[in-house]
This record gives structure tokens, sequence and C-alpha cells, in this order.
């Protein structure tokens, strides 16, 4: 996935996950298809409702403007509308859970999305989108012709859940001392395997379970100068070492 | 501190932080309690310095992925630089809009020069050389041209009952035709000249038709009354797509990138502008135009009162400037 960083106003670098071409394309299916049934619902209701109340030409005049105003707007001002109102998404970019935002990392504003969505004039030529999809391709921001002259870009929003914390109480054993003397040695990366494995155990196979230990005692017995036979419990020993990092 | 102090720390602030943007998804900002609206400001700042802290002191671990996406998130919910209100759209026509057609005026005019070039140009075609005529109207045209103009008849009668629903197509063919012209300033401003020239063929030509004909009053009056209007919105439009091409040709200070975005905006606000004069063009053309016991003189004049309206309005949009008083 195409990344792209920028720098806050907080002076903090932090970067975006471009949405790619596949999502855009879902999400433009899904709303085509919104599009078709709403028009066709729309239609059978006037056609039958102008049938039914008409007894002149004016009825259906009427009829004719309605039908053809709404068609447009349906056409024209279904993508302005919804990502006016849904700050950048439309249904479809819902489901496919991307958004519209503005290329600075604020939120869309009404005329971006209005010249983006105008500009699909362009970016339909000459068919098919082709345009827009190699601009697409070739732009480091993954911007259509649109994106560049409203100055948005399509993310991808991901979800995801704040990193769990573990838990484990500082107990006794004989090599407490040892571990409570070396644990500064341990760095961020070995204590970040530690965790997941302390995390995921409970969901590991019984193989998985024990292997892992097994090594995980030997790289930390290793560090922490802990004979390996003085461990009575792999688990006991690797749950100490967390809960003294998370101490020290 | 390690990361997992620093998890169990802040890691309650995030999720707040996190539920408030959520909320303000769903609801809108203005529906926030009162205490997580003030909160919202420092907690945001709060969460960039964690993701600031995080990113140097510990790059790999996966709360620098969280803290981005959060970080990223509650960016694009809080920046908001433009709100919508009537009183910002009424002020956008009333002042905005006129000065705006003012400060590019020139633009405008290589338009206006552009598609009146371009009519010039079909209406000495078709005394030169008539037999080109084909090229620019289909003969099926001509021919019922021709045979309308034999019974003294020029334009269309459309049934009373039809105007309402012709209009509306027109306004709407014209409408895109102006997005058109606007979005086409993407080919370096070649689609837009071709656009306005195009049309302006168009009319030439069948302006020297019917003069040669003898019914050169009649064509006129039945076009200006609302085609005044109605080629101020097709200049202002085609000006908007000049406007974009002008970042492209010749972006000046900034790249062409920036350029497009700074020029995007401005070329849409005139079309944003012109949007209800080709509604108000459409109200004539469907409904004064074809009124018959109006005399052609009087439908000249009423064109003569249109364009005056135009002037006068980008003069009351633009005199506060003048004097000083923005």
């Amino acid at each position: 996935m195409k990344e792209y960083t920028l720098m806050s106003p907080e002076k903090i670098n932090y970067s975006f996950n471009l949405a790619g071409l596949g999502s855009r394309f879902t999400a433009y299916l899904i709303d085509s298809l919104i599009q078709m049934v709403l028009g066709g619902f729309f239609l059978i209701i006037i056609i039958f409702a102008a049938a039914a109340a008409s007894p002149g030409e004016g009825g259906q005049a009427a009829a004719g403007i309605i039908i053809l105003i709404v068609l447009v707007f349906l056409m024209y001002g279904y993508s302005i509308f919804f990502e006016a109102i849904w700050n950048g998404q439309t249904p479809g970019k819902k489901v496919m859970k991307i958004r519209v935002i503005k290329a600075n990392g604020g939120a869309v504003t009404f005329v971006g999305v209005l010249i983006r969505n105008i500009m699909r004039i362009i970016d339909s030529l000459p068919m098919a989108y082709a345009v827009g999809i190699i601009a697409l391709l070739a732009s480091k921001k993954s911007q259509r012709l649109g994106d560049m002259a409203a100055g948005t870009m399509v993310i991808k929003e991901v979800a995801q859940e704040a990193p769990q914390t573990v838990k484990f109480t500082e107990k006794e054993f004989p090599w407490s001392g040892k571990i409570k003397l070396r644990i500064q040695g341990v760095t961020e990366d070995e204590f970040a395997i530690l965790k997941s494995y302390l995390l995921r155990r409970d969901h590991l196979d019984e193989g998985a379970y024990q292997t892992m230990a097994e090594k995980l005692t030997g790289l930390f017995a290793a560090k922490m100068d802990v004979e390996l036979k003085e461990i009575e419990d792999r688990q006991q020993f690797l749950e100490q070492v967390a809960a003294a990092y998370q101490n020290k | 501190m390690n990361s997992e102090k620093f998890l169990e720390i802040h890691r309650a602030a995030w999720e707040r932080l996190d539920k408030i943007l959520e909320q303000m998804g769903k609801k809108g900002a203005a529906n926030l309690d009162r205490k997580d609206l003030l909160d919202l400001g420092p907690l945001f700042r709060q969460v960039t310095a964690h993701l600031a802290y995080a990113q140097a002191n510990f790059p790999r671990h996966e709360v620098v992925h969280y803290l981005n996406r959060l970080v990223a998130k509650a960016h694009s919910h809080i920046y908001k630089s433009e709100t919508m209100s009537l009183r910002r759209i009424w002020l956008f026509y009333r002042q905005g809009l006129p000065r705006l057609i003012w400060g590019h005026w020139r633009y405008v005019l290589a338009a206006a020069i552009t598609l009146l070039g371009g009519l010039a140009a079909g209406f000495i075609i078709h005394y030169v050389q008539p037999a080109l005529d084909g090229l620019v109207i289909p003969e099926q045209w001509q021919r019922m041209i021709g045979d309308g103009l034999k019974e003294g008849k020029v334009g269309a009668d459309w049934p009373v009952n039809q105007r309402p629903l012709i209009s509306t197509a027109i306004m709407i063919n014209n409408i895109l035709v102006g997005l058109k012209s606007f979005a086409l300033g993407f080919t370096w401003g070649v689609g837009t000249v071709y656009i306005l020239f195009y049309n302006g063929l168009l009319v030439g030509v069948l302006a020297g038709i019917f003069t040669q004909g003898g019914y050169a009053l009649e064509f006129w009056s039945l076009i200006l009354p609302h085609g005044v209007l109605e080629l101020i919105a097709i200049f202002i439009c085609g000006g908007a797509g000049l406007i974009l091409a002008k970042a492209l040709v010749k972006p000046g200070d900034y790249t062409r990138r920036d350029a497009l975005v700074v020029n995007g905006r401005i070329a849409m606000k005139l079309i944003l502008g012109t949007i209800p004069m080709f509604v108000l063009a459409a109200l004539i053309e469907g409904f004064i135009t074809p009124l018959g016991m109006i005399s052609s003189y009087a439908k000249l004049a009423f064109a003569g009162f249109t364009l005056a309206l135009f002037v006068w309005y980008i003069y009351q949009g633009v005199r506060g400037v003048r004097r000083g008083n923005i």
C-alpha cells in the first residue's frame, strides 16, 4: 500500500495510507449501482404519478422537468452531495473504508468536492476513466486529475485497536535479583517479541506454545545470566521478565 | 520511559480521543458533549506529542502505527477551513463573485473574444463560402431552417405546454457546456478554446443564414433576450477554464501542481457564480422569448436591459473595493 507522509501544523510527521485503484474502482461500482437503482426507482414512481394525476399535457411536461432535473442531479450531484455532507465519503467509499481528504491532511471543503467531481469530465476521457487511471497510477499521491485540481487525495482508513498492555505482578523467586539487575539490557524489540508471545500464548497450539517458550526462555535466561536449570516454570520466568521490564 | 509504561499511562487518553472522533463523524461536531468538545483540542495536541515521542523512542513499536492513524484521523476531522452558511452564500453572490469576475476580467475577455471571433468567422464563412456551412451545421438542420424561412418562420414554434420542459433541457445543456469548457482547461486550454470557438462558429453560421434570408432582426431578437446572460455566463465559464489552463501553461511562482489548486479554487467559484445566470437565462428563454405579443425591438431592448443589469451587478459588488473599504 502506498504511503504519503506529511508534516502536521504541530510539526509532527505522520502518514496516510493512500487508497489504491482497486478500492476506489470498487467504491465507484457500488456508487454507480446505487445511482442506477435510485434512478430506476424514481422513474417508476414519477411515471406512475404522471399517468395517474394528469388530465392534460401539462402534467407530462412537469413530470418531464422533474425527471430531467432529478436524473441530472443523480448523475452529477450524487458524489458531490455525499462527499460534502459525509466529510469526503460516498456510500461506496464508506463500504470500502476510503475517504477524500485535503492533500494537507485536513477535512475536504465544499469547493474541493465540487472541483474533483466536475473534473470527472476530464478524467473519464477518452473512455472508462483512462486519463484518471493513468494520472492515479503516475502520481505520488494517487491523485486523478480532479484530485490534483481540487488539492485532495483519497485515503484508506484502517481501523485499529489501541495496543494492549500485559499485566503481571512481580514476585520473589530465587532468580528475581538477577532479573532486576540486568533488565536494563533488554531492548524494546526483544520485549516486543516477549509481549506478543505472552498476549497470544493462550491461542497457540501445544507444540508452538512449548517451543516458543523454550526459545524465549533461552534468550532471556542468557541475558539475565540465569542458569536454565534454576528455572522451574518457563512461563513464570517469562512473566517475571515482563513484569520487571514494565516496572524498570 | 519504556513502551509498556507509555501505553499504560496514555492508553485511556487515546481511546477517549478515538471515541470523540467517532461521535464527531457520526453526529457532527455540533452535537458533542460540552466536556468532549472542550477536551478535544488539548487531547489532540497531547496525542500528536505522544506520536512524536513514540516515533523518537520506539520507532518500530506497533504503537507508532496506531498513533499515526489516530492523529491522521483526528487531523481530517479537526482541521476544517470552511463552513457553509446562508450568510456566506449571500455574501459570495453579493460581493465575492462580482469582485472575482472584475479581478479576472482579462480571462473573461479572452474567452469572449474567442467565442465572438468564432461567431464572426462563421458569419464570414457563410457569405464567402456557403458550401462550408455543412461542416458546422448538419444538412438536415439547414433544410429545416430553409423550409421555415420560406414560410416566414424564424425559430421553432414550441407548443406552450412543452416550453418549460424544453427550457429546462436547454438550461441543463448550457450548464454542462459551461462545466465542460471549465474542465477542459486541463488540456492546457486547448479544449476550452475549441468549445468556445466552435459554439461561436455555430451561432455565426446560423446568423449568416438568417441575415442572408432577410431575417436578421427576428433572429437576433430571438437569441439575445436570453442570449446576453447566457453568453456572459459562457464567457465566465470559458474564462474559468483559461484560469485553470494558466496554472499549467504559466504557473509563475508556484509549481504547476500548486498553481492548479490555487487557480482551481478561483475557477470553481466563478463556475458556481454562473449557475444562477444560466437558470435566469433559461427562464427568459422559456417564457419571454417566445411571447408573440412583444415586438422584436422590445425584445432587443430587453436584451440591452439584461446587459445593463449585469453591468450594475458587477458595479455594486466592486464599488466598495474602489472606495477602499473591503
